[in-house]
């Protein structure tokens, strides 16, 4: 039974992680965001046709709204379409998967790392824990980010990398997973080769041993493989769409940008951007809690403290180092203040601190009675801490960030089935790519939607960078509202709030069919119909 | 060679004060400068290893009202470490100001009335499913709880030092960089070869209680400036240990800290 103690505590652990994660999945937060909606609708199209909605063929990186999107994340959407059906949680539950199964591969890592021992154990389960209630990793576990499944894979390849260390046949398998990752999000373009060019510089003797080498030869030929497609679109306007937006470097000049990395970097490890403003952003933040719990800043303190006084840490030791200096390198080459999505695999190397730290605590506390008191008030604070975290993702947040969820366009979707079929409808998409929305939601066939709206042929899949804007699904044209002649004709027009306002509602004579408000109660979406014998 | 470091990292060093003075009227700087020469003083009782370093400190709030809570801070220490002389010289004083001076410290510390956080958190309260679980992440104890995290790692941040608070400047606050950002090495060095010993012990003590005053006051800007000889110290600490490290390294960053810090300087003067 002692044996299999740390496994159930593990369990336990995991089941937490699923609770705060699984509970609302796909209606918090409520709406699907453009990006989310954008990638399902990939999906689907793929599913259903083997092209995306452009028309190209398993695109090893995804044509969308500015820029292209990573292919992983979308690739593994599709097998879970045709079971649990085209909406939102569908879109989201690769996230919360991969969330989950990082849980055991930390503890297992982590254990490998240190070596099996009663130390080892306690850090390897504090980690799990401080993960599964992390805001950080749970914001990412509930929604549409590909950061989540890369920050996986990323663990993955480097577990399996100290597996191969015993067992040389796993080099390969590490060599795969770590292809995957590759692509798998912006950010893991940068860590993978630093983590591949760190692991080949600490174990070159053991990879190019006598013994070794041939699993070595066939994991770079493997891997190369299948990273191959993605180095072939390497030079492409579309792959370098993002790099070049937001790179720091790319708007000229060293001496500036230089001083910008730095202080963005070091603000990436700071205790205040961690503990008190993470992420300004409104989808990649929770409300009022930042990307770490307050009363965890004294770990972080004393385990940054401990890493380089305490030389129990075995391997996880050059983990940590590597992790702490790697991790804000491709956030920091952004103008961002402080992004928790591209930063996301700091969250890692920062909760086995706060483990290590804990459990030093733990170990100096020689009395009975200070162990079972700390124990408590160690339980009392997780509990804090899970209602804190419950009360920011789910009450909060659904109440000040619906309309940066693009909450409204599913009730939209539903009342569009109910309107006269007879009539054209024209949404407004000024100020967002409807198209989208109403393809998600109306489950729009994609053979259909390729055929209305060409815009690029395969050829030019990843240089051509033109876009149209007006968008045609059946019925329904996206395009801006143009008052004159759209309220000439009989037809619907949706709009948000500012697109429709009651002023125009009433100059012209437009009958209010059906008002979407957020859940705030401030008006999101309203659909009209045009009266043109008024008009005129 | 040496003397050549040493001068710039005291050219690196001096940058704090000194845009102090370049970027302000020098008569309002007084009460900075003055706090300033009370805590040199203070950390040189410290070397000195006297029991009464922490005597020149009363003298603070009468400079200025902010530097109230630090009393509170020596007191609170004084009776812990048993230090019946220095209890009973701060005892009196600190009554005395806890009275007289509350009405005067509180509209410029974190306790300022905030109007526009107590109506948000009165709208949220309606959001929770029962009014104890609202009460607990929704009461007016977090406004300025709020605040004093705020102030708190704003004061630990070392982009408040190095790079001007950048990315996240702060509201009513000058947002000078006070120390070229190549000097960083040399603090994080000095860190790591700090020696536990009564110096740095008293030393550290003395900077959180200064950490936590600070925290407290609405704002901090300028004040942070009784910082600076603890900054100075790790530096020259972590300086002569990277020098004893490596000759060559120490004088690459000696060059590149030169660089930087005149391009600040040349900064300021624009």
């Amino acid at each position: 039974m002692k044996k299999y103690f740390p496994y159930l505590i593990l369990i336990l652990f995991i089941l937490i992680g699923i609770v705060v994660r699984f509970y609302k999945l796909g209606s918090a937060p409520a709406g699907l965001y453009l990006d989310e909606a954008g990638q399902g609708y990939s999906a689907y199209s793929i599913l259903k046709t083997g092209k995306d909605e452009f028309g190209m063929p398993f695109p090893v990186a995804f044509r969308s709204f500015n820029d292209f999107k990573t292919p992983v994340y979308i690739y593994l959407i599709v097998p879970l379409i045709p079971v649990f059906g085209l909406n939102a949680f569908t879109i989201r539950l690769p996230s919360f998967i991969f969330s989950i199964l990082t849980l055991p591969l930390l503890y297992f890592l982590i254990i490998r790392l240190m070596g099996k021992s009663k130390q080892s154990v306690s850090i390897a389960l504090l980690s799990v824990l401080f993960l599964a209630i992390s805001p950080w990793h749970t914001l990412f576990g509930r929604t549409n980010f590909e950061c989540n499944v890369a920050l996986f894979f990323l663990l993955f390849g480097y577990f399996l990398f100290y597996k191969g260390l015993q067992k040389p046949v796993w080099f390969i398998f590490s060599a795969l997973i770590f292809a995957i990752a590759l692509p798998a999000y912006h950010s893991e373009r940068i860590l993978v080769p630093l983590i591949i060019i760190f692991l080949f510089s600490n174990y070159r003797k053991i990879l190019f041993s006598k013994n070794n080498l041939r699993y070595t030869l066939i994991a770079i030929f493997l891997g190369g493989l299948l990273v191959y497609p993605t180095f072939r679109i390497l030079t492409t306007p579309g792959f370098m769409a993002r790099v070049s937006a937001l790179n720091i470097f790319s708007k000229g000049g060293w001496t500036y940008p230089l001083k910008q990395f730095f202080s963005l970097y070091f603000y990436y490890l700071s205790p205040k951007s961690l503990f008190f403003l993470g992420d300004s952003g409104p989808r990649s933040s929770f409300p009022e809690i930042s990307v770490f719990y307050f009363w965890q800043l004294p770990l972080y303190l004393y385990g940054l403290w401990l890493l380089f006084k305490v030389k129990y840490l075995g391997d996880l030791k050059k983990f940590l180092i590597l992790f702490l200096i790697i991790s804000p390198i491709p956030a920091a080459m952004t103008s961002d203040p402080f992004s928790s999505i591209r930063s996301l695999p700091l969250v890692i190397p920062i909760t086995i601190l706060m483990a290590v730290a804990t459990d030093n605590i733990y170990v100096h506390l020689k009395s009975l009675w200070s162990r079972r008191l700390s124990l408590a008030l160690f339980i009392m604070i997780i509990f804090w801490s899970v209602a804190k975290l419950f009360s920011s993702a789910i009450i909060l947040n659904e109440y000040q960030r619906a309309q940066y969820w693009d909450y409204g366009w599913q009730q939209i979707a539903e009342t569009i089935k109910t309107l006269d079929p007879n009539l054209p409808i024209v949404v407004d998409n000024a100020r967002t790519g409807s198209y989208i929305f109403l393809a998600v939601f109306l489950k729009t066939d994609p053979t259909e939607y390729q055929k209305n709206n060409f815009e690029v042929t395969p050829e030019n899949y990843y240089t051509d960078m033109k876009k149209n804007d007006v968008k045609v699904i059946g019925r329904i044209i996206t395009r801006p509202i143009d008052w004159k002649p759209d309220t000439h004709k009989q037809q619907y027009l949706i709009g948000d709030s500012l697109a429709i306002s009651y002023e125009q509602i009433e100059k012209n004579h437009l009958l209010l069919i059906r008002e979407v408000f957020f859940p705030d109660g401030s008006p999101a979406f309203r659909i009209v119909k045009t009266n043109p014998n008024l008009t005129k | 060679m040496n003397k050549i470091s040493l001068g710039v990292v005291l050219f690196a060093i001096f940058l704090w004060p000194i845009s102090l003075v370049l970027t302000n009227d020098l008569i309002t700087l007084i009460p900075f400068f003055l706090s300033l020469v009370i805590v040199c003083l203070s950390i040189y009782l410290i070397y000195r290893n006297s029991d009464t370093w922490y005597f020149p400190m009363v003298l603070l709030p009468l400079i200025d009202i902010h530097f109230f809570p630090l009393l509170i801070f020596l007191f609170t220490y004084s009776v812990f470490q048993r230090n019946k002389k220095a209890t009973l010289f701060f005892i009196l004083p600190v009554i005395l100001i806890i009275f007289l001076t509350w009405k005067n410290f509180q509209p410029h510390s974190i306790f300022i009335f905030d109007y526009e956080s107590k109506q948000a958190i009165l709208r949220n309260i309606n959001l929770y499913p029962n009014p104890i679980y609202a009460r607990v992440f929704q009461n007016k104890l977090n406004i300025p709880i709020a605040k004093f995290e705020n102030n708190f790692l704003s004061l630990i941040d070392p982009n408040n030092y190095f790079f001007g608070s950048h990315p996240h400047e702060l509201v009513d606050n000058q947002n000078l960089i006070k120390i070229p950002f190549v000097a960083l090495i040399f603090l994080m060095y000095g860190l790591y070869f700090l020696k536990i010993n009564d110096f740095w012990l008293r030393t550290t003590i003395l900077s959180l209680f200064f950490v936590l005053t600070l925290s407290f006051m609405d704002h901090f800007d300028k004040f942070d400036l009784v910082l600076w000889p603890v900054f100075t110290i790790i530096i020259f600490r972590g300086y002569i240990a990277l020098q004893k490290k490596s000759k060559l390294i120490s004088f690459l960053l000696i060059c590149s800290l030169f660089a930087v810090t005149l391009i600040e300087y040349l900064t300021l003067l624009k």
